[in-house]
C-alpha cells in the first residue's frame, strides 16, 4: 500500500487551475522529487496535501486513510510534516525551543519534548548552540532548523519545499547527505526542488508538473530524457549531458 | 565552572526579585497605614492582575483582544445581581461570573479567530461596545444608573469590608495566583504552543498545533481572570454601572498595562501597572483633579513607547542589564 | 401624503443625508487604511478636534461654520502630513498591536486633551447660516443635513476623480495595491503616504465644519462617528471610496430606521451589523490584511 496517494486532486483559484486532476502515489522509504517550472503548481499541491488549501476535487490518502481537506494540524498528527518555501522559523525562540515545539506533537511534558528535540538536533548536526535565537542563525542553519523542527513531530512522510533554494554548493552537499541519512532511518521524502544538481542524483523518482498537470513520473534518468519534459523545462543541455 | 555559577546567579537574580517583591507586598500595609496608600496599591495590584490576564491572550497567544471590558463588566454585574436578587454570596458569584465570561468569550472567539489582524481586534471592540449598549438600556441590570450593592460593613461571606486591608490581602493573593499561573503556563506545552501561534500561525499548524483550540484556551483563561477582577472591583466600590465597568477605556487600559510593561513577559504587567497607577497618583497629588491630565500623560508615554520601545519596559530593563554587564566586563578587563 | 408615510420618508431621507456625512468621514479612514495599511483609531478624535476648531473660530470671530471649510480642509491636510511624518511613519512596519496602540494613544491623547482644556460641557453653535428645514409634501428635510450631504457628495466625488484621473491619484492607488512594486517603479512612497494621510484628515476637517452646524461639540463627539466609520469601511472594503460611500448610506439608513423604532436600538444595530459583516466575510478579510 502506498504511503501517500493522490487521486484526481484538482485545485482552482478563480479561473486559474493550479492543480488539474493530479494522481500519484509514493511508497515508504522513497525520495520522490516534484519538479516543474515556476507556477506549475508544486507548492499548491503541497498546500492541498497538508490542508492549507481546500481541494476542489479529488482525494488525498495517507496510509490508506482519507486525509482530504483535513486541517493542517490534523494532517501533521497523522504523520505528515512539511517545511515552507519561505523559511518560517520562530524567530524570537531559541533553536531548542523551536524544535521542542515540534516535539510536543507526540509528547506532553517539557522534559520529554526537550529530550526529543536534542536527539533530533544531534541527528541534523546543526552546528549552532541550542540556546541561540533562531533569528540570529545563518540562512542555511535556519533551513536546517525548520527541517529539524518538522522531524521532531515524528512524521512518516516529510514534505520539503525548496530546501536548497539560496544555499551554496557546500551547503547543498551537506543537506543532500542529511536527507539521505534521514531516509536511511526510515523516513519518506517528497521534495519540491528547483536545484536540478541536487534533486536528480538524490531522488529515486521524479514527478514533473507543468501548468498544473502531471507531465511525467519516473526515474530521474528517464524523466530527463522525456521529450515533453525537456521541451517544457529542463533545457537541452542537461538532457544531452545525461 | 564559572559559567555554571553565572547561570545560577542569573536565574537567582530573577527569583530573588520575585521574593523581594512578595516581601514588599507583605510589609507594605505595615509601613503605609494610610488608607489612601492602601487604595493606590490595591489599584496597582488589580491592574497588574488584569494585565497578567490580558497577557495570556495578547502577549502569549498573540491575539489583539481589545474588548476585555465586556468580561470585567460581566463579572461585576453577574456577581452583584446574584447577590442583590438571590442573596448568593459574591464568592461563588465570582466563580459563576467567571465561568459565564469564559463561556461567552469562547462563543465569541470561535467565529472571530478566523479573522486576521486588525479585524479580530475590531470585532472584540464591537462586541464589547454591544455589551455596554445592551447593559446601558436594560432595566433588569439598572440601565445607565447601574446597581448599588447594600453596604453591610465587615462581612467575609458578603465579600465586604470596612477597611481596605482585607481587600489588599485578597487582591494580593489574586495577583500572586495569576502570576504563578502565567509562569507555569509559559513553561508548559500550552505556553510553547501559544508562542508558536503568535510567532507564525501557519508554521504552528503544520507542526500539529490546533491553533483554534489553543487560542480558545487562552481566551477562556484570560476572560475568566478578568471577570474575577470585575467582581473584586464591584465589591470594592459597591457600585456597578456601565460607565465604570464596561467602557472601551477599560479595555485599552488593561491591554496598555501589559504592553507598556512588556508583552509576553510575566513581569511586564506588574511594571506597567506600577508605572501607570503611580504616575496617575503622583499627577493627581501634584496637579489636583484636572480631568484627563493623567490620561494625556499616559497617552504620550504609550505613543512614545509604542514607537521607540515596543517591547515595553521589560526591554528597557534588559537594556540596562546588558549595559551594566558591559561596563562590568570592561572594568574587569 | 398621509402623515405616517411622510414621517417614515422623513426618517429615511434623514438617514441617507447623515449617511453621506458618515461616508465622507469613512472615506478618509478608508483611504488611510488602504494606502498605509494602518487602522487609524484616532480618526474620530481628529473629527472632534475639527469640530472644536470650528466652534472656537465661531466663538471668537463669529465666522459661520460653513465658511470655515477652506480653513479646516487646508489645516487638517497639513496636520495629516505632520502626523504622518512625525508619528505614523515610524510604525508602518511595526506589529499590528503596536500600530493599533499608537493610534489608540493618539485617541486617548486628543480626547483627554480636549477634556482637560475645554471640560466635558456640550457646546453648540447657535444661529448658523444654515438651520431649520423645509417640508416638501409633508416630508421634513433638515437644511444642515442637506447642505452637509451636498458637500459630502461633492468631496467624495472630488476625491474619487482625484484618485482616478490625476497622476498622484494613480500613484496613490498603486501604493495601496503594492507598496514595493510602486517604490520600485520610482514612486516616492513617503510623499504618497503624506498626501494620503493628509487627504484622510482633510475629509475629517471638512466634516467638522459641516457637523458643527447641527451637532453638539464635546470631547467624545468623535467616538460615535469613529465606530460608524469602522463599520462602514469594513462593509465597503478598505481603500474603496465608492464602497465607503454606499456603505455610508446604508449605515446612515440603518441608524435612522432603528433609532426611529427605538432610540436605544441604534448602536446595537450598527455594532450588530459590524459583527455580522466581520463574521460573514472571512475570505475577503483574509486577503485584506
Amino acid at each position: 500500500m502506498a504511503l501517500l496517494e493522490l487521486v484526481g486532486v484538482t485545485k482552482k483559484f478563480g479561473g486559474l487551475i493550479a492543480n488539474k486532476d493530479i494522481s500519484l502515489d509514493i511508497s515508504r522509504g522513497q525520495i520522490v522529487g516534484l519538479i516543474g517550472p515556476n507556477g506549475a503548481g508544486k507548492t499548491t499541491l503541497f498546500n492541498v496535501i497538508t490542508g492549507f488549501h481546500k481541494a476542489d476535487d479529488g482525494r488525498v490518502l495517507f496510509n490508506g486513510h482519507e486525509i482530504t481537506n483535513f486541517r493542517p494540524h490534523a494532517v501533521c498528527k497523522k504523520g505528515v510534516a512539511r517545511t515552507f518555501q519561505i523559511v518560517k522559523v520562530f524567530g524570537e525562540m531559541t533553536v531548542l525551543e523551536n524544535v521542542s515545539v515540534g516535539a510536543f506533537n507526540r509528547y506532553n511534558s517539557g522534559e520529554a519534548a526537550k529530550k526529543k528535540a536534542l536527539e533530533v538536533l544531534e541527528l541534523i548536526q546543526l552546528g549552532a548552540d541550542p540556546e541561540t535565537r533562531a533569528s540570529a542563525l545563518t540562512f542555511a542553519d535556519q533551513r536546517k532548523l525548520e527541517l529539524a523542527r518538522a522531524l521532531a513531530t515524528d512524521p512518516e512522510l516529510l514534505l520539503l519545499d525548496e530546501m536548497m533554494a539560496g544555499l551554496n554548493l557546500t551547503e547543498i552537499k551537506e543537506v543532500t547527505n542529511l536527507l539521505r541519512r534521514i531516509r536511511d532511518k526510515g523516513m519518506t521524502l517528497f521534495v519540491v526542488e528547483h536545484v536540478m544538481e541536487a534533486i536528480m542524483p538524490l531522488a529515486d523518482r521524479v514527478i514533473v508538473l507543468h501548468f498544473g498537470e502531471k507531465l511525467a513520473d519516473g526515474k530521474p534518468s528517464e524523466v530527463a530524457r522525456n521529450s515533453a519534459v525537456i521541451e517544457a523545462y529542463l533545457g537541452e543541455e542537461y538532457a544531452r549531458g545525461e | 565552572m564559572r559559567s555554571y555559577i553565572r547561570v545560577i546567579k542569573r536565574a537567582s537574580l530573577r527569583h530573588i526579585g520575585y521574593l523581594a517583591f512578595a516581601m514588599f507586598l507583605g510589609v507594605y500595609p505595615l509601613i503605609f497605614r494610610d488608607p489612601y496608600f492602601l487604595y493606590v496599591m490595591i489599584n496597582v495590584l488589580l491592574y497588574a492582575f488584569l494585565g497578567e490576564a490580558w497577557n495570556v491572550i495578547g502577549g502569549y497567544a498573540g491575539q489583539c483582544a481589545l474588548g476585555h471590558a465586556a468580561f470585567f463588566g460581566l463579572g461585576a454585574y453577574i456577581s452583584s445581581l446574584l447577590f442583590i436578587k438571590l442573596g448568593v454570596s459574591p464568592w461563588p458569584g465570582m466563580l459563576i461570573g467567571a465561568l459565564v465570561s469564559g463561556g461567552v468569550s469562547v462563543a465569541i472567539g470561535w467565529p472571530c479567530f478566523r479573522l486576521r489582524g486588525a479585524y479580530f481586534a475590531l470585532a472584540t471592540i464591537a462586541f464589547a461596545e454591544m455589551v455596554r449598549v445592551l447593559f446601558n438600556h436594560w432595566e433588569f441590570v439598572g440601565g445607565a444608573v447601574g446597581l448599588r450593592l447594600p453596604v453591610l460593613g465587615d462581612s467575609l461571606s458578603a465579600f465586604q469590608f470596612r477597611s481596605y486591608l482585607p481587600y489588599y490581602c485578597i487582591i494580593s493573593i489574586f495577583f500572586v495566583l495569576s502570576f504563578l499561573l502565567v509562569w507555569k503556563l509559559s513553561k508548559s506545552k500550552t505556553g510553547f504552543y501559544w508562542k508558536a501561534i503568535k510567532s507564525d500561525p501557519d508554521a504552528a499548524e503544520s507542526l500539529g498545533i490546533d491553533t483554534t483550540k489553543y487560542k480558545l484556551i487562552s481566551m477562556f483563561i484570560s476572560s475568566f481572570l478578568v471577570s474575577m477582577g470585575g467582581t473584586f472591583y464591584s465589591q470594592l466600590v459597591l457600585y456597578v454601572d456601565p460607565t465604570s465597568v464596561l467602557v472601551r477605556d477599560l479595555s485599552v487600559r488593561v491591554a496598555l498595562v501589559a504592553i507598556v510593561g512588556g508583552m509576553g513577559t510575566i513581569e511586564g504587567p506588574v511594571l506597567g501597572s506600577f508605572m501607570m497607577i503611580l504616575l496617575s497618583s503622583l499627577i493627581r497629588a501634584r496637579f489636583g483633579d484636572v480631568p484627563g491630565l493623567h490620561l494625556v500623560i499616559f497617552a504620550i508615554i504609550l505613543v512614545v513607547m509604542s514607537i521607540y520601545k515596543p517591547q515595553g519596559m521589560m526591554a528597557i530593563l534588559e537594556d540596562i542589564k546588558s549595559w551594566i554587564e558591559r561596563r562590568r566586563s570592561l572594568g574587569a578587563a | 401624503m398621509p402623515p405616517d408615510t411622510a414621517l417614515i420618508l422623513g426618517v429615511i431621507l434623514s438617514g441617507l443625508l447623515m449617511g453621506g456625512v458618515y461616508a465622507l468621514v469613512s472615506g478618509g479612514l478608508s483611504l488611510i487604511w488602504g494606502v498605509l495599511k494602518v487602522v487609524n483609531m484616532a480618526h474620530g478624535s481628529f473629527l472632534m478636534l475639527s469640530m472644536y476648531l470650528v466652534y472656537w473660530i465661531w466663538r471668537l470671530t463669529g465666522l459661520d461654520p460653513l465658511l470655515t471649510i477652506p480653513i479646516t480642509v487646508a489645516l487638517f491636510f497639513l496636520l495629516g502630513i505632520c502626523v504622518q511624518k512625525g508619528i505614523i511613519r515610524h510604525i508602518l512596519e511595526a506589529s499590528l498591536v503596536n500600530q493599533i496602540f499608537v493610534t489608540f494613544g493618539m485617541w486617548m491623547l486628543m480626547n483627554n486633551l480636549a477634556l482637560m482644556l475645554w471640560k466635558a460641557d456640550f457646546r453648540t453653535v447657535s444661529n448658523p447660516l444654515v438651520s431649520g428645514g423645509l417640508g416638501i409634501m409633508g416630508v421634513r428635510i433638515s437644511f444642515p443635513k442637506l447642505v452637509s450631504f451636498g458637500f459630502s457628495i461633492l468631496a467624495t466625488c472630488a476625491i474619487w476623480l482625484f484618485l482616478q484621473r490625476t497622476k498622484i491619484g494613480i500613484a496613490i492607488r498603486a501604493v495601496a495595491q503594492d507598496r514595493k512594486a510602486a517604490w520600485l517603479m520610482g514612486i516616492d512612497v513617503d510623499r504618497i503616504y503624506e498626501v494620503s494621510f493628509g487627504l484622510g484628515l482633510a475629509t475629517v476637517g471638512l466634516a467638522g465644519s459641516l457637523l458643527a452646524n447641527f451637532f453638539s461639540v464635546y470631547p467624545y463627539a468623535g467616538d460615535i462617528f469613529h465606530i460608524f466609520a469602522l463599520t462602514i469601511v469594513t462593509l465597503g472594503g478598505f481603500g474603496s471610496i465608492s464602497g465607503s460611500f454606499i456603505a455610508g448610506l446604508i449605515i446612515g439608513l440603518a441608524e435612522a430606521v432603528s433609532a426611529f423604532i427605538n432610540p436605544a436600538l441604534k448602536y446595537f444595530v450598527v455594532f450588530g451589523i459590524f459583527l455580522i459583516i466581520l463574521l460573514l466575510k472571512p475570505e475577503g478579510l483574509r486577503e485584506a490584511l
